[in-house]
């Protein structure tokens, strides 16, 4: 039973709970105070300043969103001291930072700028430190750009790379004038433990962090009218981009999606969710072959819990942090990958074009999956496999540069041969769809019969808690799984790195006995992705998530397994799952790297 | 007006500490209450030139009910003009951790931490070698209270108490929001009561002749004795403890070369106090500096007709440029405009009139900044331009 | 031949060791033969670092004497020791980078045997420390910032060393010298010159 206490605002009276941030206590009240260092996501810091406000008796102004409410409180929120001091502070941090708007990729969309022209900063009375301050940019990054000159020092990359992804690639050093967001030595983030997963590009207010865009590329690959551009699509894109182009979060915009793609000129806009299903495939029977081997034949070489592999992040992560643990991930490819080495062979094969001028695009909500497409390994196909990945915020921006008035456009289908998909592959983008999608193939293939979940929803895998367990018992399997008979089947699904290391450290530690772990890098799973569009917050994702799950249960097939040209392929080029095509062109591995 | 307070020079800090065994052991019997009104009633004030109250700040800290809570001592002097911490703990160094002990007794800690600036390490064998016969004779007395050295590492920053915490805790030395204060949340989180190495010294005091003797001197709102660093154009640099509430105009008088033009009361995050306002100035916790109290870290700092009160001014904002933190904007970057805008219009690339809109900047950087470091820039920018403008420009 | 340190590790009392290859061969009394993965050697900074860990404690908030300790040893903190910190307290390296690089006196470039740091703040300024940083240029051939080619003296400015009733003063390493001249400052580093 919590005691209200009563605070004022700007003269009102109001009855809020104690220990409530003067900031969410006005927000309640329906009086916006503007803040840039504060995010959602992330714990208070209180270092911008933007959000002062004055409390009568106090000489002082007090950060908002920092100072809890207390009893008998006055606040004002609009004086004259509050309004002069913040216009300061817009003008202190502009005057450090390179304000030639026109120049930055978030032109448009920047904290900064909304700021400075709510408060209609005209003039600029302070110095240009700029000159003074010899500010570098690192392009080295195949997903991220950092670009010292547009930082505004709130420090919420650092945070989100703390407490969000527990990855701490970025902090704080030197200090005073020279103060500054850098890397471990100022190294490029190429060269530092960085999962490229792009949640601080997400939470940058300004354009100081920003994704490695490859728009021009892609123009003038649509353009030369030797190349044959092929594009796919992944799940969580058709839930994010209408948000870029007009719509609110959470509305689908799938049909509009692949008109627009259309539109701009792509020879062939298939998608992802098609080798999602070959993924479950694949790694269905990848888990099933493991628990034969670990149960039955007690093969000690062979490693459970298995992992997913379909989030370049996580696999980054594994690999810096967990080298021991790399063959507890599955050897499947993500669905980007699988999808660029058969778009180069089984689709250039059966439209009889010359793989040489096929020009892979993938549009991505994550910005890990530019690193993916750059890793080595990824040229199964005798080229290479995704040539160019574009984030969903870049697809935004072709779509507005083409004219096209997206809101407008006819819903359109994917093109045929790999354009088919299930609801269980589009529930890919939210976290504990892999797992889903898997065990609702997995359960079928080994007992016959559909997963013991209403409408195929396995609500324990569901929703936004950081780890999520669920167990599956396997009673009266076909008789060529009896071994499997009475087993209960343990899956545990993370989302965020932070949650990650903690089932690892779990399994590290033998203080679970899971089969199957599914692990997304972002949190929320790729709805939450590093190429989303900007803002994010737990709300927005969660309509996110809202959305797909509609999009699957519209879905006329919701199980990988009967996906009609998923079927195909295997008949007409893949042979079996895990067989030997498959391993040569869906199939990977993995590299150990430094932890520190 | 000139009050006719003569300086009274005083003698209870560096005074022989040879029975602190018997002071520690005869206050470790009283009653905890007993001790808290005791300190209260002294009117006791922080000598490192916040001037919180002591005795409020043990029984704070006292009445909350964490399990574990710390005592530290605050020895990262490092206001500019300010070596009265060094002194003490070279000369006196039992009387501190007397005190120390004392405040573990009152609020329940058994652990008691030295934060030593970097800058000091010379005194640590010996301030160790104090320690360890301080330890033993705890040990005797079967009182549990053990205390270890901190070194710092060239931090000014660190001389904020919680980013002395932040120190501590092996991160760095950035300030944190209050609420939640020390009292409550300090080191590691647990109820911590951080003092000055010259309060710790007057509580010692207080605790042997009483809280009447120290209430007795001084004036209202300014009881008992200071320790004052004087420096600069002066005869007589050295350390003195007189009795607050002197007027500048006898300070002057006594530790001035003849020509002093003005004095940095306070260090550079202080006031510089121009000739013509040294009658009505007095030094203490509610000085008659126009309405403002005047700090008390104890810096005195003399300038004679000789010195460029630009070249002053030049040196502090320099100096906070590189010692912040870096944190909050206001700070951050207002040091930096400050000190490029008095170069500006000192090299005439900016008007005159630009100097008004520095002063209005250090007002938003007195009212927004995070700590006491961005709020005390404006004490001595508007001080020394306020009333030496045509240096500022000539 | 084997060393006893290696021997530590092994299990059964050993008639006869050899040390092949990086691999350490026993055969023990029963004539039984046991191959031994190598003890990696530890390279000095790696020891140093675990000393100081095995003093101060592995958590997070013993990082601070752990980079003093470096730093006293070594002068400054490379970016190999700063990993090897980062491992032993199993901490992310930028913590450690972001951490040192707050602390003015935790240098993260190379520094000579002997750290010269002036104080510039107020007091010392008046009292002549430009006189004195003069002097220290002349006679050691470097700048403020600058390591001498011997790697004998490095030059910093500092703020406030606490001894303004003495200005101007100086600290090298760790020794403070305060009421300075330049004659007094030439005496000073010539007996420097000497360790």
């Amino acid at each position: 039973m919590n005691k209200k206490i009563n605070i004022t605002i700007n003269g009102i009276v109001y009855e809020v709970d104690p220990g409530l941030t003067i900031l969410d206590a006005a927000r309640n009240a329906g009086i916006i105070i503007p803040t840039l260092c504060y995010h959602k996501d992330l714990c208070v810091a209180g270092n911008c300043r933007v959000c002062v406000v004055e409390i009568v008796g106090q000489k002082r102004l007090s950060a908002s969103c920092a100072t809890p409410c207390q009893e008998n409180m006055e606040i004002l929120t609009n004086t004259l001291k509050v309004r002069n001091s913040r216009k300061h502070i817009i003008e202190l941090l502009l005057s450090e930072h390179n304000a030639d708007c026109t120049k930055c990729y978030k032109n448009g969309n920047c904290e900064l700028q909304e700021l400075a022209a709510e408060y209609k900063i005209m003039s600029q009375d302070l110095i240009d430190l700029v000159p003074l301050k010899h500010y570098s940019i690192d392009m080295y990054s195949p997903s991220i750009v950092k670009d010292d000159s547009r930082c505004v020092r709130c420090q919420r990359c650092v945070r989100t790379c703390a407490e969000l992804q527990g990855v701490n690639a970025l902090t704080v050093a030197f200090k005073g004038s020279k103060m500054k967001i850098a890397t471990f030595f100022e190294n490029s983030m190429n060269d530092v433990v960085c999962t490229n997963c792009g949640q601080c590009v997400n939470h940058c207010p300004t354009g100081a962090l920003i994704e490695k865009n490859y728009i021009e590329e892609v123009w003038e690959a649509i353009s030369d009218p030797e190349k044959h551009v092929v594009v796919q699509t992944a799940p969580a894109v058709r839930v994010g981009l209408g948000e870029e182009l007009g719509f609110d979060p959470g509305v689908r915009v799938t049909g509009k999606m692949v008109a627009a793609l259309k539109n701009l000129g792509f020879d062939a806009v298939l998608d992802t969710d098609f080798t999602a299903d070959l993924t479950i495939m694949e790694e269905g029977t990848e888990l099933l072959t493991r628990l034969k081997k670990v149960l039955v034949d007690k093969d000690e070489s062979v490693k459970l819990p298995m992992a997913t592999s379909c989030s370049p992040g996580w696999i980054k992560y594994i690999e810096h942090m967990y080298p021991e643990y790399l063959d507890h991930l599955s050897t499947c490819k993500s669905p980007q990958q699988m999808f660029g080495a058969l778009v180069k062979t089984y689709y250039a094969k059966a439209r009889k074009i010359d793989p040489e001028k096929i020009v892979s695009v993938s549009i991505m909500p994550c910005t890990a999956k530019k690193f993916e497409a750059n890793r080595p390994e990824m040229h199964d196909s005798g080229y290479r496999d995704v040539d160019y990945v574009l984030t969903t915020r870049e697809l935004a921006i072709m779509i507005k540069q083409a004219g096209i008035d997206f809101m407008k456009l006819q819903d359109k289908k994917f093109d045929r041969l790999m354009g088919e998909s299930t609801g269980a592959a589009v529930i890919f983008g939210v976290t504990g769809g892999v797992m889903e999608a898997a065990l609702r193939t997995a359960y079928e293939i080994v007992t016959g019969r559909e997963v013991p979940f209403k409408d195929l929803e396995i609500n324990p895998v569901r929703g936004m808690e950081g780890v999520k367990e669920a167990s599956v018992k396997i009673e009266n399997p076909l008789a060529q799984w009896a071994f499997l008979d009475g087993v209960e089947l343990k899956c545990a699904v993370a989302h965020g790195l932070v949650n990650a290391k903690k089932v690892m450290d779990a399994v590290k530690n033998h203080e679970t006995n899971y089969h199957f772990i599914e692990v997304m890098a972002c949190p929320g799973g790729c709805l939450g992705g590093g190429g989303q569009p900007i803002p994010t917050n737990p709300e927005i994702r969660r309509k996110r998530a809202l959305a797909i799950y509609a999009e699957d249960i519209g879905m006329p097939l919701r199980k990988s397994h009967e996906n009609p040209e998923v079927i195909k392929i295997y008949k007409d080029f893949l042979g079996s799952p895990l067989g030997e095509k498959s391993h040569h062109l869906l199939h990977t591995t993995y590299v150990a790297r430094n932890r520190y | 007006m000139t009050t006719s307070y003569n300086l009274k020079r005083a003698d209870f800090i560096f005074r022989n500490e040879n029975d602190w065994e018997k002071i520690l052991n005869r206050t470790l019997q009283k009653e905890k209450q007993e001790l808290i009104n005791e300190l209260i009633s002294s009117e006791l004030k922080g000598r490192g030139g916040a001037g919180f109250p002591t005795g409020l700040k043990w029984k704070l800290a006292s009445e909350d009910p964490a399990d574990q809570k710390y005592v530290i001592c605050n020895a990262d002097e490092g206001e500019p003009g300010t070596f009265k911490d060094r002194e003490i703990l070279m000369k006196v160094p039992f009387k501190v951790l007397s005190a120390m002990a004392i405040c573990g007794y009152i609020i329940g800690a058994t652990e008691g931490f030295i934060y030593l600036r970097g800058e000091y390490k010379f005194l640590k064998s010996d301030l160790e070698k104090a320690i360890s016969e301080f330890d033993y004779y705890c040990k005797e007395i079967k009182f549990d209270f053990s205390i270890k050295i901190f070194m710092g590492s060239g931090a000014y920053i660190c001389g904020e108490e919680t980013a002395l915490f932040e120190s501590m805790e092996g991160k760095r030395g950035e300030p944190r929001n209050k609420p939640p204060f020390p009292t409550n949340n300090g080191y590691m989180g647990k109820p911590t009561v951080i003092n000055n190495v010259e309060t710790l010294a007057h509580t010692f005091t207080i605790f042997k002749y009483g809280a009447k003797k120290f209430y007795d001197l001084g004036v209202q709102f300014s009881r008992g004795t200071k320790l004052f660093s004087v420096s600069g154009d002066t005869p007589k640099p050295g350390i003195y403890e007189l009795e607050l509430g002197m007027s500048l105009h006898d300070f002057v008088e006594e530790f001035g070369d003849g020509d002093t033009k003005a004095v940095q009361v306070g260090g550079a995050s202080g006031f510089l106090v121009p000739r013509k306002r040294f009658d009505e100035t007095d030094i203490g916790f509610k000085g008659k500096l126009v309405g403002i109290s005047l700090p008390t870290g104890g810096s005195m700092m003399l300038f004679n007709s000789s010195r460029s009160m630009f070249n002053v001014l030049d040196n502090y904002l320099e100096f906070f440029r590189e010692e912040s933190c870096g944190q909050c904007t206001p700070c951050r970057v207002g040091c930096q405009q400050l000190l490029i805008g008095i170069k500006a219009v000192k090299q005439g690339n900016k008007p005159a009139t630009y100097l008004d809109k520095l002063l209005k900047l250090t007002e938003t950087m007195q009212n927004t900044a995070k700590c006491g470091l961005g709020q005390s820039v404006a004490n001595s920018f508007s001080s020394i331009v306020e009333n030496f403008r045509e240096e500022m420009i000539y | 031949m084997i060393t006893s340190s290696e021997l530590k590790w092994c299990q059964a009392p050993a008639a006869f060791a050899v040390y092949l290859n990086d691999y350490s061969i026993i055969i023990n009394y029963q004539n039984q033969i046991h191959f031994f993965q190598p003890i990696v050697s530890m390279n000095p900074i790696q020891e140093i670092i675990s000393e100081l860990a095995d003093q101060y404690g592995r958590r997070r908030e013993n990082l601070l004497p752990i980079l003093q300790g470096v730093v006293e040893k070594e002068k400054y903190l490379s970016d190999y020791s700063m990993i090897e910190i980062a491992r032993e307290l199993d901490i992310p390296s930028a913590e450690v980078f972001g951490t040192a690089t707050f602390y003015s006196f935790l240098d993260y470039k190379r520094k000579g045997k002997f750290i010269i740091r002036l104080c510039k703040t107020i007091t010392c300024s008046m009292k002549g420390k430009n006189q004195i940083l003069l002097a220290i240029e002349n006679m050691l051939k470097i700048g403020v910032g600058e390591t001498s080619s011997d790697k004998k003296f490095s030059l910093l400015e500092t703020n406030c060393l606490g001894w303004c009733h003495k200005a101007p003063a100086m600290l090298i390493n760790d020794e403070i010298y305060t009421e300075l001249t330049p004659e007094k400052v030439r005496e000073i580093l010539s007996d420097y010159m000497k360790k």
